[in-house]
């Protein structure tokens, strides 16, 4: 399977707006959470796999609130919280997430249930919450957005469709935006053993997980730290994409394959682990790039100036995306 | 502007569109005991199972028997391919201009749950390729393969939302020039898993439901699929093809109230409607038949219905709940009943609530209890889940 199926310059053809990348929080195998400076410290990623940093999280929600609680349930709500108060807004036009796998951990509790148990009086609880829009949802009823909620699950393209997704809702409203855009999966000790057997990875990095909020709005004059300026979704690391890099010229491209062009390539999977909203954190790790100075000198890169950053992930078998962020 | 040019389902009242068509009219549901699952609850909890084993889904789609197959891979490709077909997509040489959304709530979890506890007890390495098929992409990708489909996939997973907010997806697509044709709706096979999850909240019925009724217990979990073609004007305009209807508009809100039931007053259902009229211009009166989300829990009917007044300012039209024929087929009824909403319009008929007897105390609403033959325009189908997902949309001539 060979060509382009979308090739979308926003800034060509979407002359409705502009997208930007607003705040955005990020809980991790790194100490990104509640951390600006958290590239000063990069731990190395040695393990087959390896579970996020987990935050205090008693610090930040109410325990009582929070108590029945899954790891990737308090991980998304802290995040998406954070994002929203960086960014100075206490409500949302739309929750949209991103997840290949959901909740695991409530997903295999509930599982166990009904094998150790029988199928009798079972507690519903992870139930409940074993579905992969328990996330959007549980974000939504804490800020209380009646708006748009939708959860893509298409594994490694999970987390560029449902940007399409925010971006083609934002081009049907005219009025200005603040879109959630998370980046969640979680791994546990059922899908450790099951990622790393049936070798669900490509195998060269150390498979992780994390939850990755962030704001998207298309007001110019709220808080940007970037804007999204391409999103091109195709079958493989092509021509096609070879061609885009020469004509759009990215200064840096985060990626872990193998690019044909002469734009230095760094592998943000080598920070974050391998998980399959992967992209999240390229797009995370884009911003502070373009955003702190000191990030490029922490982690190696020798460049001069930093105005367009392109991520490309070719995960899935038979699609490939192309992200493109840029300076503003 | 957004036509639809083919529908296909497969459920627990029929194997094709036609079949489905013929069990609506002739007022014969799909509900019985399972066939299928191993579980505790086999012959006390009646579902909508689809009559037909995964060997008679492989044979009839002529796959690769020494592959494995999850239900929802096999449903999903049934009833793409009737869409696509019926469409007559087989003739559009430029496949990279044809996208696939798809929605489910539990993936391949009829795989997963089979093979789990051996997988927890002996870690066997052969075992561990069975779980391949869990996730929720799996079977849009393998759809997309088995009808080469090149043009933009994914999986919208926002339970039982999940077919209806794929065909908003597919609507947006198209809107931006970004595929002429997309294949849009939904799968979801029975499982042990949901079985169980649905009777520990205590709202599966051990009788076939009666949505809207006022002695109502709840649900019938079932499984399908059902997917629409919707196309571009233009594209259709150039394949020389005839329309079904028309997807006039949609809306997807959140209720933000609970995780698994509805506000008292149907907060994000009053929106989901409200906004996929006005986005249709549509005004309330002009709907002429509602396929209601309606799956005969006492929690979401009283909510619903509570909607339905409130947006029709206590003039509801014409409705009904199919789930009283096929049970629920969680992320695959807003793609079933897409099809079934098509059909209305297409044959000017609505189709009769099953078992309906006593309206639900506080609401004095009462469903479409005959076959109707009448001029059918528009149509608003709602779907309703887990999350406070909501979405509506609207369908006319």
């Amino acid at each position: 399977m060979e060509g382009i199926i979308h090739h979308w310059f926003l800034e060509n053809k979407m002359q409705v707006q502009h997208v930007y990348i607003g705040s955005s929080s990020c809980v991790s195998v790194q100490e990104t959470f509640d951390n600006p400076q958290w590239f000063e410290n990069i731990r190395p990623l040695t393990a087959e796999s390896m579970k996020a940093l987990a935050p205090d999280y008693k610090k930040f929600l109410d325990p009582m609130a929070t108590r029945r609680m899954s790891k990737v349930l308090k991980n998304s709500l802290l995040t998406a919280k954070q994002a929203m108060e960086h960014q100075g807004i206490t409500e949302l036009d739309a929750v949209i997430t991103a997840t290949a796998w959901g909740c695991q951990e409530d997903t295999t509790k509930f599982l166990d249930s009904f094998e150790s148990m029988g199928e009798e009086l079972l507690s519903p609880t992870s139930f409940i919450q074993s579905t992969h829009n328990t996330i959007g949802g549980l974000i939504a009823m804490s800020v209380k957005c009646n708006g748009y909620n939708n959860t893509l699950s298409h594994d490694f393209m999970s987390f560029e469709t449902a940007l399409l997704d925010a971006v083609l809702l934002m081009k049907e409203n005219d009025a200005p935006m603040n879109c959630y855009v998370g980046g969640i999966d979680e791994l546990t000790d059922f899908s450790a053993g099951i990622f790393e057997k049936a070798k669900c990875f490509d195998g060269n990095h150390t498979i992780t997980e994390a939850a990755i909020s962030f704001i998207f709005h298309n007001d110019a004059k709220q808080h940007k730290s970037a804007a999204l300026t391409n999103i091109t979704l195709t079958h493989t690391l092509d021509q096609t994409i070879i061609e885009l890099i020469n004509k759009n010229k990215p200064d840096l491209i985060l990626s872990s394959s193998a690019v044909n062009a002469s734009v230095p390539v760094f592998d943000y999977r080598m920070l974050c682990g391998e998980f399959s909203t992967a992209a999240a954190f390229g797009l995370f790790l884009a911003g502070e790039l373009l955003t702190k100075e000191v990030t490029k000198t922490a982690l190696g890169l020798e460049l001069k100036s930093l105005q367009k950053i392109a991520i490309i992930n070719t995960y899935t078998e038979g699609r490939c995306s192309y992200l493109e962020v840029s300076a503003c | 502007m957004t036509w639809i040019t083919g529908i296909g389902t497969i459920s627990a009242i029929g194997w094709d569109v036609a079949s489905n068509y013929r069990s609506l009219l002739e007022g014969k549901d799909g509900i019985g005991y399972t066939q299928y699952i191993d579980t505790y609850h086999k012959m006390t909890l009646p579902v909508g199972e689809v009559k037909w084993s995964n060997e008679e889904l492989i044979s009839f789609l002529s796959l690769d028997n020494r592959d494995i197959y999850s239900r929802t891979e096999l449903l999903a490709i049934k009833a793409a391919k009737e869409a696509h077909d019926h469409a007559g997509l087989g003739g559009v040489k430029d496949r990279t201009r044809i996208a696939l959304i798809s929605g489910t709530s539990v993936g391949g979890m009829d795989l997963s749950e089979r093979y789990y506890k051996g997988y927890e007890l002996e870690g066997k390495g052969e075992l561990v390729s069975k779980f391949r098929k869990h996730g929720c992409y799996k079977h849009t990708e393998s759809t997309a393969k088995a009808l080469n489909i090149q043009g933009i996939s994914t999986t919208i997973s926002t339970a039982c939302s999940s077919a209806a907010n794929a065909i908003i997806y597919g609507a947006r697509l198209i809107e931006a020039g970004l595929a002429d044709i997309v294949i849009a709706g939904g799968v979801d096979p029975l499982s042990k898993f949901t079985i169980n999850g649905f009777n520990s909240l205590k709202i599966l019925d051990t009788e076939p439901t009666r949505p809207f009724d006022d002695s109502r217990v709840g649900l019938n979990l079932a499984e399908g699929a059902g997917y629409v073609v919707l196309e571009s004007e233009q594209s259709m305009k150039q394949r020389g093809v005839q329309p079904l209807g028309r997807l006039l508009g949609y809306a997807n809100t959140c209720d933000a109230y609970h995780q698994t039931a509805s506000s008292p007053e149907g907060k994000g259902a009053v929106l989901a409607m409200s906004n996929a009229l006005k986005m249709a211009g549509v005004i309330p009166a002009e709907v002429d038949y509602v396929n209601v989300h309606g799956t005969g829990t006492q929690n979401n009917d009283l909510s619903e219905g509570t909607a339905l007044k409130t947006v029709f300012e206590g003039k509801v039209p014409s409705f009904s709940s199919t789930k009283s024929y096929t049970g629920h087929t969680l992320g695959a009824s807003g793609g079933i009943e897409a099809a079934y909403s098509l059909l209305a319009i297409n044959n000017g008929v609505v189709y009769p609530n099953l078992r309906f007897k006593t309206s639900i105390t506080d609401l004095g609403l009462v469903p479409q209890q005959q076959v109707e033959y009448k001029t059918v325009n528009v149509v608003l189908s709602n779907s309703f889940g887990f999350g406070g997902n909501n979405t509506s949309l609207v369908f006319g001539k």
